[in-house]
């Protein structure tokens, strides 16, 4: 029998391997696949360390969060993608080994910085880390997109580990806003394909100074 | 409040229920004088006759949020009167089709209702939700004419603001984390009234860590350098008077914000040193990069853009001052909401009249359209802080301040605004007066707008209340204000 702790354990390191696996794949679908397994992670996260701290209702939260993040906000940006007929290889400044590489360093440097302040969690630093690292070594606007929502994730993730979650109906509304933010961000991603042929952010450099 | 919040949500409805454009601009006006009327007659009486500090577990309102939503609700009783000239104008001109006037009505109320909530909000979640919000409401604003460069700014503008936020909302929880380590349950641990009463048990290294993520994350939205770089761009593609909209209130709403929270981090170290200096040195570097950014500006609503960056510099460095500062960056935020949502409706009207943001594609402005020159020409003199603006006082007062505590710093300061006022005078002289190649023939007289009327009436408000800030009765109002936070 599995104890709750190790299920808790488990659904830390799915969602922290998810969404290292997810920073190397040069193909849309196969990195909205990665996203959602690693918010299903943190989904299942919520449930374990709700229960773990003595609370008996923690599955409305865990399901909104399976609903938006591991649902909604991938289907709308794989459809977003397929109405404009946007590529479905993705555009990037760094290899995938090399972005394996770079996602290595994140992970070491948040294990120091978890060191160096013990009110951060590791998974939430490391998750916050590689979302920022993910939008730079990314060329194009969907995997911009990942990048914030893989942030998104950290913080969550924080609320978790640290609060103990957010009230229901916060979170509710953080999730309701993340995910107005994502289709947003899908809605400008369809006009920038439009307008220029091609969802590579290199070819947004007509305001600079 | 929440009738008025109802009326805000009525007001985004109608612009999807209105049939026609015509329809589409009354209701939107009537929507803004009936809520944004509502709001600031409420503010304006809590502030003058009963300074009484509501508290809940989701909202709290001091006399300085009573203060924000004065501003607030003043500017969107204005920009809604200069949107219904200015929509009308380039409906006329083909650039708005009916869709687009639905999207920039339906999202004027709504960017409103997540100001007012970010300001009036105790329960710290709710507040990120306000604020968010505010990014993601303005974000199709930016986006409006679906060209290149408004869809690119609209881009950087929501990437680097949500980013922000989400930094922000770290530091938010690491508040919430320090509360419930001193024994506070989760839900008062998120509470703002809760945290500040209980500011001595939280532990001040946690706290500092906090503040530092709230800094940079709420400082991208309040534009301090070096995460500005979303501000020029989304506050120069979006359409004038939400433009106005922007710079004049929503960097002031997160301003406010970034300012509770150093309340709270100061409380809770005994000390305000250690946020002075962040502070102080984040509104220096602004000041003086948007000073070498005005210098070589060619673009007049860049300009005025880079301007709310020196202002908000400004705020930075008044809030590191102590009281005096406090004070000095309370007037400052009346009049920096006043003069540039007044310039940026200028603005405007040039940009309809003149058909370009360039300052070297824009002649004899002064001859061509004399009524909005003049008036452009005044609210760069008020904002420069030419006397009687009110902004001279607060000026004159951060200096003043800045110069016993951070003497060098507060030199480079006054080099920096120096070199500001020269550059927007310059820039400003340049289209009014420098004579075109070509021969110009006039063929009509400039009409006079509702646009005009606005601007008129807040740059009266701007000389009337810059004469009577230094009076003792409206100085001591400002002060209890400001000691309210």
């Amino acid at each position: 029998m599995i104890s709750l702790s190790l299920w808790n354990n488990i659904f830390m390191g799915g969602t922290l391997l998810f969404a290292i696996v997810m920073m190397g794949m040069p193909r849309l679908p196969a990195m909205l696949r990665f996203f959602a397994l690693s918010s299903l992670c943190l989904a299942g996260l919520i449930v374990t360390s709700s229960l773990m701290k003595g609370d008996e209702q923690p599955y409305a939260i865990a399901i909104i969060n399976i609903v938006f993040k591991v649902i909604l906000a991938p289907s709308i940006l794989f459809f977003a993608a397929r109405k404009v007929r946007a590529s479905m290889a993705l555009k990037f400044y760094l290899r995938p080994t090399a972005t394996y590489f770079a996602a290595l360093l994140v992970l070491l440097i948040s294990v120091f910085v978890s060191l160096r302040m013990p009110g951060v969690p590791y998974l939430s630093i490391a998750l916050v880390l590689l979302g920022l690292v993910f939008m730079m070594v990314r060329k194009d606007l969907y995997s911009q997109i990942i990048g914030f929502m893989t942030m998104e994730n950290g913080i969550a993730a924080y609320g978790v580990l640290m609060i103990g979650g957010f009230p229901f109906m916060i979170e509710t509304g953080i999730l309701f806003v993340v995910i107005t933010g994502a289709i947003l961000m899908a809605i400008l991603s369809r006009h920038v394909q439009e307008l220029y042929a091609t969802g590579d952010t290199e070819s947004l450099t007509e305001l600079t100074e | 409040m929440p009738t008025i919040f109802i009326l805000f949500l009525f007001a985004a409805a109608s612009a999807y229920i209105a049939r026609t454009e015509k329809q589409i601009r009354v209701s939107a006006l009537v929507f803004a004088i009936l809520g944004g009327g509502s709001s600031l007659y409420l503010a304006v009486m809590r502030l003058l006759v009963s300074p009484y500090t509501p508290v809940s577990g989701w909202f709290r309102a001091d006399m300085y949020t009573w203060f924000m939503i004065a501003l607030v609700s003043f500017v969107y009783i204005t920009a809604t009167i200069a949107s219904v000239r200015y929509t009308g104008e380039e409906s006329r001109e083909g650039l708005l089709t009916i869709e687009k006037l639905r999207v920039y009505f339906f999202s004027i109320p709504l960017f409103i209702l997540a100001m007012l909530v970010s300001v009036l909000a105790n329960h710290l979640g709710l507040l990120w939700i306000g604020l968010e919000g505010t990014t993601l409401t303005t974000t199709l604003l930016v986006a409006l004419y679906r060209k290149d460069a408004s869809i690119e700014a609209a881009w950087k503008f929501i990437m680097l603001c949500s980013i922000g936020i989400g930094l922000g909302m770290i530091g938010m929880l690491m508040f919430v984390h320090a509360g419930v380590v001193a024994g506070l349950n989760v839900f008062d641990a998120f509470s703002y009234s809760t945290l500040r009463t209980s500011a001595h048990l939280l532990d001040p290294a946690s706290m500092k860590l906090a503040f530092v993520f709230l800094l940079v994350g709420i400082g991208t939205k309040v534009g301090f350098v070096p995460m500005h770089t979303w501000l020029p761009d989304a506050h120069s593609k979006t359409p004038s008077p939400i433009s106005a909209l922007l710079s004049g209130v929503l960097l002031n709403v997160a301003f406010f914000v970034l300012l509770r929270c150093k309340v709270l981090t100061d409380l809770s170290i005994g000390s305000s040193a250690w946020s002075d200096h962040l502070m102080i040195g984040f509104g220096v570097l602004s000041v003086v990069v948007a000073a070498f950014f005005l210098l070589q500006q060619r673009n007049y609503k860049r300009m005025l853009a880079y301007s709310s960056v020196e202002h908000m510099g400004l705020m930075g460095f008044a809030s590191g001052l102590g009281p005096v500062g406090m004070l000095a960056l309370t007037i400052h935020a009346v009049f920096h909401t006043l003069t540039k949502s007044a310039l940026f409706f200028t603005s405007g009207e040039i940009l309809l009249s003149q058909k370009t943001t360039k300052i070297a594609g824009i002649k004899n402005l002064m001859k061509k359209t004399p009524i909005t020159a003049t008036l452009f020409l005044l609210g760069i003199l008020a904002i420069i802080a030419v006397p009687p603006s009110g902004l001279f006082t607060s000026e004159f007062m951060i200096v003043g301040a800045g110069l016993q505590s951070a003497r060098g710093l507060t030199l480079v300061l006054l080099l920096a605004l120096t070199m500001i006022a020269f550059s927007m005078l310059k820039s400003t002289t340049s289209m009014l007066y420098t004579a075109d190649d070509g021969v110009v023939e006039h063929t009509h007289k400039e009409k006079w707008t509702l646009t005009h009327a606005v601007v008129i009436v807040q740059l009266i408000l701007i000389v009337v209340l810059g004469l009577f800030i230094t009076t003792a009765p409206v100085l001591d109002f400002f002060k209890s204000i400001s000691q309210s936070i």
